[in-house]
């Protein structure tokens, strides 16, 4: 009850505070009793770092998309705030709603995506200050383009869209990487950060190396009993969203790895019994909510892994940045032609063991509902179990708790 | 005021042509390569959509165009089509492939084409690729080549049916002439619709009615009204408008004047030619540079001596709904009047818009 309530006092006005991220990075260090990761609490303590960096304006700041060019963005020493996952932070202190309102008093449809509309109204409330550029890219969906198009009108600053086909080709690479060429020599010029081959040569191999302990980690998850709960795991999502490229990011993975290698020589699990595994497509509601809770406590239902931590692009290239980065980029799971998405589904759940696949569907997410009924239907037909979870991650109003812990019985029902 | 009737059918159903055809569904699809290939390229655009069937594959929020599209597929009723193309214009489209392509490619060809969201020479270049790989793609599934000769052809009719669409248009400005918003509506749906040869034909002898018969009597002004926003299955939203006491005068739909504008001048290097035009044309809201959309409509409002604006969108349009604070915003400053209408338009519900577009126009009428 007491954290609840800790978590009520924050307002939107303390997030502009220096005194209110110095607060939470001591509350992020300090919790008693804290079972999560020493890695997790590093990247809270990073998302912490660069959102106090911004507001006091230590360098030049890009509002981006997720998965954006974000080894660039390193490499140029700029502060890369990402839209959705901002709306994810915003909403984990029980401010989400609080910014939807804000987009939806200025004409922000209630029906588009809530993460680029909490973004939205954190750009109209001034949240954050005038950043040097905003960045998108357009292989994910159609709002995250649209989104920072709004943002660039309100900031009147530069905006870069950074055009990704669908298709997995070299011509598609090529067409990319001369654009991302084109962004970081005028972001330089914008910004005054110089670029250089080593520096961005630099941010290529932090982003290999980050990128083979997050591989690491990857393979110790299969362990039975997961070394890890699913809930803190979908949390990381903000790595390869924005994170890659980063010295910090190397070192969360480096931590994660060593911390599930010691807990898989125990055979140490954070559950306390796995009565079922299960492989989590999509993301999670932010908000403060108790759908974990159900599933992994008290019904014992384990995410084995989640969709979101599977790294889909190969090791980058140093030597050649701008092509390597739109290899990665185009190499994105989430993209082109469904039937090698489902192929990799497919090896998902015979690598992490699972009995079933929980399909969660952030409402407004149009993507994520588009590809659905061909996983569904991929999965159903090799005899997969398979439950689609309807619910907005940002948005309170429309979380009912008995509803959806009635689904997810009927599922596990199903799988016993 | 007097009505304009014209004696001109431009009646259209889909399935109502004789001819092998390809469906398309987006206006950048290039509809000359198709031609060329020796199909007949309509939209896949019914008159009153269904998405019942569909409504099993794709769920309620998305696109109910897309959807309403699937359905027409799944029903499998029009035998004669035997393709389609879908293009890369936004995230329904995609999901829409998946299905078409899982479910349906039995049946017809389906072809995907990537789509930049921006017009910059590298994106010319790249669609430009798309284009020759759409080119390869027919001609390999279908056995037959695509002569430049037929391509110019296509070139040719394309440009001769925008120009007279456009024609059509201009006509629109003169406030003494009486044609309706209504009447436009169905001719660039038609346009989209039936063969191009025989809607050109159809298209000559409506302005040449229009301009000898021009019933110049005594007209009460009208609100003139501009609809902006995605699309129009039919006309059945500018009807309520005109019947609410309004006149529509022109449009940004991708089921008006988006779908024609502009004409393909370059006919040297056509592939090239046809990547510009469509790339580069009044952008939709799906492309990055919103203030291209905004800058043509303050001309319209100006060249059309516009006094209202109605923003309307299909429920879930994404890149349309982000547009529309931008507009809102936009014409505010141009003291120009917007209502904002977002509804599936698939089960014929026009109730409370009509509610809202009367009280709109009666506004507009006491200004």
């Amino acid at each position: 009850m007491k954290k609840k309530s800790q978590k009520r006092m924050i307002t939107k006005d303390m997030l502009k505070t220096k005194s209110f991220y110095l607060k939470s990075k001591l509350l992020n260090r300090s919790r008693r009793g804290d079972p999560r990761l020493k890695s997790t609490k590093k990247m809270v303590d990073m998302v912490l770092n660069l959102n106090l960096k911004a507001i006091q304006q230590e360098k030049p700041i890009t509002l981006t998309t997720i998965l954006s060019p974000s080894e660039i963005l390193y490499a140029l020493d700029l502060i890369p705030i990402c839209a959705e996952t901002t709306a994810s932070f915003l909403a984990s202190f029980g401010l989400g709603d609080d910014f939807l309102t804000i987009a939806e008093k200025h004409f922000h449809s209630p029906e588009t995506c809530s993460f680029l509309r909490c973004a939205t109204g954190a750009v109209m409330d001034n949240l954050f200050p005038q950043p040097a550029a905003v960045i998108a890219t357009t292989h994910l969906c159609d709002a995250g383009a649209k989104m920072i198009s709004y943002a660039s009108q309100v900031y009147d600053c530069e905006y870069f869209l950074i055009d990704i086909p669908q298709e997995k080709s070299e011509e598609a690479i090529d067409y990319v990487a001369r654009q991302l060429e084109e962004m970081a020599q005028r972001l330089s010029e914008l910004t005054g950060r110089k670029l250089s081959k080593e520096k961005l040569a630099k941010a290529i191999e932090r982003s290999n190396e980050a990128r083979r302990y997050a591989l690491q980690a990857n393979e110790l998850r299969q362990s039975i009993p997961a070394p890890m709960r699913g809930s803190e795991a979908l949390s990381y999502l903000y790595l390869p969203g924005i994170g890659f490229g980063s010295n910090e990011t190397v070192e969360i993975y480096r931590k994660m790895a060593a911390e599930l290698e010691r807990r898989v020589a125990k055979k140490f699990s954070p559950l306390e019994e796995e009565r079922h595994r299960l492989l989590w497509l999509h993301v999670k509601p932010y908000f403060p909510n108790r759908l974990f809770r159900y599933l992994e406590k008290e019904k014992k239902a384990s995410i084995a892994f989640e969709e979101v931590n599977h790294i889909f692009w190969p090791e980058l290239d140093p030597e050649q940045p701008f092509r390597s980065v739109a290899q990665k980029l185009n190499a994105n799971l989430f993209q082109g032609p469904i039937d090698s998405y489902i192929e990799l589904l497919l090896n998902l759940v015979e690598k992490y063991k699972v009995d079933g696949v929980v399909h969660y569907a952030h409402w407004g997410c149009r993507w994520n509902y588009g590809r659905m009924p061909n996983v569904k239907e991929a999965l159903q037909a090799k005899g997969i179990p398979f439950l689609r979870l309807d619910l907005d991650s940002i948005s309170s109003r429309d979380y009912f708790e008995g509803q959806l812990n009635s689904r997810i019985d009927t599922f596990l029902d199903m799988l016993s | 005021m007097k009505e304009f009737k014209t004696e001109v059918d431009f009646d259209s159903q889909i399935n109502n042509s004789k001819l092998l055809s390809i469906g398309w569904l987006c206006t950048y699809t290039p509809e000359e390569v198709i031609y060329a290939a020796g199909f007949h390229p309509f939209r896949l655009l019914e008159d009153t959509p269904s998405t019942k069937l569909a409504d099993t594959y794709l769920h309620y929020n998305l696109c109910p165009y897309v959807r309403s599209c699937l359905d027409f597929g799944l029903r499998k009723e029009n035998q004669l089509l035997k393709g389609i193309i879908i293009v890369n214009s936004c995230d329904a489209m995609r999901g829409l492939y998946n299905i078409w392509s899982r479910y349906l490619s039995a049946e017809t060809f389906v072809h995907f084409m990537e789509l930049p969201k921006v017009a910059t020479s590298l994106a010319v270049d790249y669609f430009k690729k798309e284009i020759q790989k759409l080119i390869n793609s027919l001609e390999k599934h279908f056995g037959r080549r695509i002569k430049e000769s037929a391509l110019y052809e296509a070139v040719g009719i394309y440009n001769e049916s925008r120009d007279l669409m456009s024609e059509l248009y201009e006509l629109r400005k003169d406030q003494s002439l009486p044609l309706n918003g209504t009447l436009v509506s169905r001719v660039v749906r038609a346009g989209q619709i039936i063969p191009k040869k025989t809607f050109n034909q159809k298209l000559k002898k409506l302005i040449a009615e229009i301009k000898t018969t021009r019933a110049r009597a005594d007209q009460p002004e009208k609100p003139r009204i501009m609809i902006v926003g995605s699309l129009l299955y039919n006309s059945q939203l500018i009807e309520t408008v005109e019947e609410a006491g309004a006149v529509v005068v022109c449009d940004d739909l991708c089921t008006g004047s988006r779908y024609f504008e502009g004409r393909i001048e370059d006919r040297d290097n056509l592939v090239e030619a046809l990547s510009r035009h469509y790339l580069l044309k009044t952008p939709c809201a799906r492309m990055k540079d919103t203030s291209l959309r905004l800058e043509a409509g303050r001309k319209r409002v100006e060249e059309y001596r516009v006094d209202g604006v109605i923003y309307q969108t299909l429920k879930f349009c994404d890149n349309h709904l982000y547009d529309y604070p931008v507009y809102q915003e936009f014409f505010k400053k141009l003291d120009v009047p917007i209502l904002q209408i977002e509804n599936d338009f698939v089960g014929g519900n026009l109730g409370q818009i009509k509610t809202r577009i009367e009280a709109f126009i009666e506004m507009l009428s006491m200004v």
